[in-house]
């Protein structure tokens, strides 16, 4: 191959969940394409950069100073919930069961890689809690690292004398007890509810 | 259980081989080298999906090959019959097969249960703590089968935790927060250990009677009340904490916990013969099959690795009416034969074949 196509296949590689088969795929699907898709998309990507940027109280995406939800009054401003990355904002919201606000840590606490709480938006969320918030919902992954920082965010909030609840851990609906893991089942025995 | 047939392929010095077996006794005869404990093994990996400690699965594949399968007919006690495949490529990849049906590892395990004996489980006597830790973990597993996963999560937080003490501008609600996670998993952990050990005890206490022998398992950190046990765990680490600061480790936590294998209230580490070693670890293995026999509701088959060796008249007696009285099909090597009292199959083994097949 030429060696600007080479290039193209390494910069495509260096992204999230792409191989290096795939990475020739769309290199190749690119060089194939007509030239005002290209650009089209090249513009596309240029756009993001420029115009995209976090939310100034929440840390969301938005292209302007605060995000469509932080602006939305008809929300309920008293509850936060709080994620690891924007992109956990898009499932919690297509449920349409909640209407609170979120607040976007832009990562978790990961010793081992170096993140720590300074490296996050904890203070932010600090700030905010202390201006009339009674819950905050942890929504932090239920990996080590998302449990580390859902720990460190309780200890953080508990004095301040507001509800700090942790998304519920169970089985998925739809799913067979026969196949779900061991783990998974004894912490849906743990938190079961009574029936209405 | 009983293992009816097995078939190798590319399995380590056999290129091909098929085999069918006695429901009680089998024996594989063969000089060193042979390819007898190679066949043990190949039952080994059978029933665990893995070779035995210390080995690379892709050590299975005879070399010069591509991959390897052994595949096993199982008969169990409630009539089930279950054709079962584990496959294991040059490049240590695995895959297992239950039926016909391809299965995860984790739906695999748990289908055709062994209790084995090698050479190498003379260090759960001999050699390091962790080796007896690891011994008591792998057999928690069966009374528990979340024990795994907290075991798992509780070392993914103790890295974490030891990099924090390492750094010197450490958050300090950080520090507690991992703190908070370790100790609630540790305390599953001890738990589910001395739930282990006091089960192991009962069993040791029955079987060690026909060698007249008591043998126990111990945790200097626990005492027989759990409770008691919990709050030493928690006053222990707490106690730690300065000196954790000082050297950046967790110091406490069932990581680092003993666990001592007692013969006649000594501990067998410094205390037990060559001989001793093989009658303590015959009666830690098979009281695991007694475990197993009654949570599982299927008896293991059992494998032993040069077996009778080391032992004298009185002890092999011992043990061979113990193997009797408890019934598992046996495999067992042996350089030459002895009478066993038993009938079953030999197999002669040479250079990774069967060259003889008799009944004895």
């Amino acid at each position: 191959m030429t060696e600007s196509f080479n290039r193209l296949v390494s910069e495509l590689e260096a992204l999230p969940g792409i191989g290096p088969k795939l990475a020739v795929r769309i290199a190749y699907y690119i060089f194939k394409s007509p030239k005002d898709t290209v650009e089209r998309l090249v513009k596309t990507i240029n756009d993001v950069k420029e115009r995209v940027r976090p939310c100034s109280i929440c840390f969301n995406l938005t292209e302007e100073e605060i995000c469509d939800i932080c602006k939305d009054l008809q929300r309920d401003q008293s509850v936060i919930c709080v994620v690891e990355e924007p992109k956990d904002i898009i499932p919690i919201e297509n449920t349409h069961s909640y209407n609170g606000l979120y607040h976007v840590l832009m990562g978790a606490i990961a010793p081992l890689s170096g993140i720590g709480p300074k490296d996050l938006t904890i203070d932010a969320l600090l700030e905010r809690v202390k201006k009339g918030v009674k819950e905050v919902i942890i929504a932090t992954d239920l990996n080590v690292e998302g449990e580390t920082t859902a720990i460190y965010l309780s200890k953080l909030l508990k004095p301040l004398e507001i509800k700090v609840t942790r998304l519920a851990q169970g089985l998925p609906t739809g799913s067979e007890i026969e196949y779900a893991d061991e783990f998974t089942l004894k912490e849906a025995i743990l938190w079961r509810k009574e029936m209405k | 259980m009983i293992l009816n047939s097995i078939e190798l392929l590319s399995y380590r010095n056999y290129s091909h081989l098929l085999l069918n077996f006695d429901p009680n006794i089998n024996i594989f005869i063969g000089p060193n080298g042979a390819g007898k404990t190679n066949l043990l093994e190949a039952i080994y990996l059978l029933s665990n999906g893995e070779l035995k400690r210390g080995k690379k699965d892709s050590e299975a594949v005879k070399w010069g090959e591509p991959f390897t399968w052994v595949r096993g007919e199982v008969y169990c006690e409630d009539g089930k019959i279950l054709k079962l495949v584990t496959q294991v490529k040059v490049n240590g990849e695995k895959a297992f097969s239950i039926n016909g049906k391809i299965v995860p590892l984790k739906r695999y395990l748990g289908s055709f249960y062994t209790v084995s004996i090698f050479d190498g489980d003379n260090e759960i006597i001999t050699g390091s703590p962790d080796r007896r830790r690891t011994f008591l973990d792998e057999f928690a597993v069966n009374i528990d089968s979340g024990y795994y996963f907290t075991l798992n999560r509780y070392k993914d937080i103790l890295i974490r935790r030891n990099r924090v003490l390492r750094d010197k501008n450490f958050d300090r609600k950080l520090l507690d927060s991992l703190t908070q996670i370790l100790i609630e998993l540790g305390e599953s952990i001890i738990i589910g250990r001395h739930k282990t050990i006091s089960i192991y005890n009962e069993y040791l206490k029955r079987e060690g009677k026909r060698f007249s022998i008591d043998v126990k398992i111990e945790s200097p950190s626990m005492t027989e009340d759990i409770e008691e046990s919990l709050s030493i765990y928690r006053e222990r680490f707490n106690s730690s904490r300065d000196k954790e600061e000082a050297v950046g480790l967790t110091l406490v936590g069932p990581h680092r916990d003993d666990v001592v294998i007692k013969i006649n209230g000594r501990d067998s580490r410094s205390f037990a013969s060559n001989g001793e070693v093989q009658v303590i670890i015959f009666l830690l293995k098979i009281a695991q099959l007694e475990l197993i026999k009654e949570l599982k509701g299927y008896k293991p088959v059992l494998l032993i690795d040069e077996f009778l060796n080391r032992l004298d008249e009185r002890n092999s007696k011992i043990i061979l009416s113990a193997i009797e009285e408890k019934s598992p099909q046996l495999f067992a090597s042996m350089i030459s034969i002895r009478d066993i009292g038993r009938r079953g199959l030999i197999f002669s083994i040479d250079g990774g074949d069967v060259i003889d097949e008799e009944s004895f």
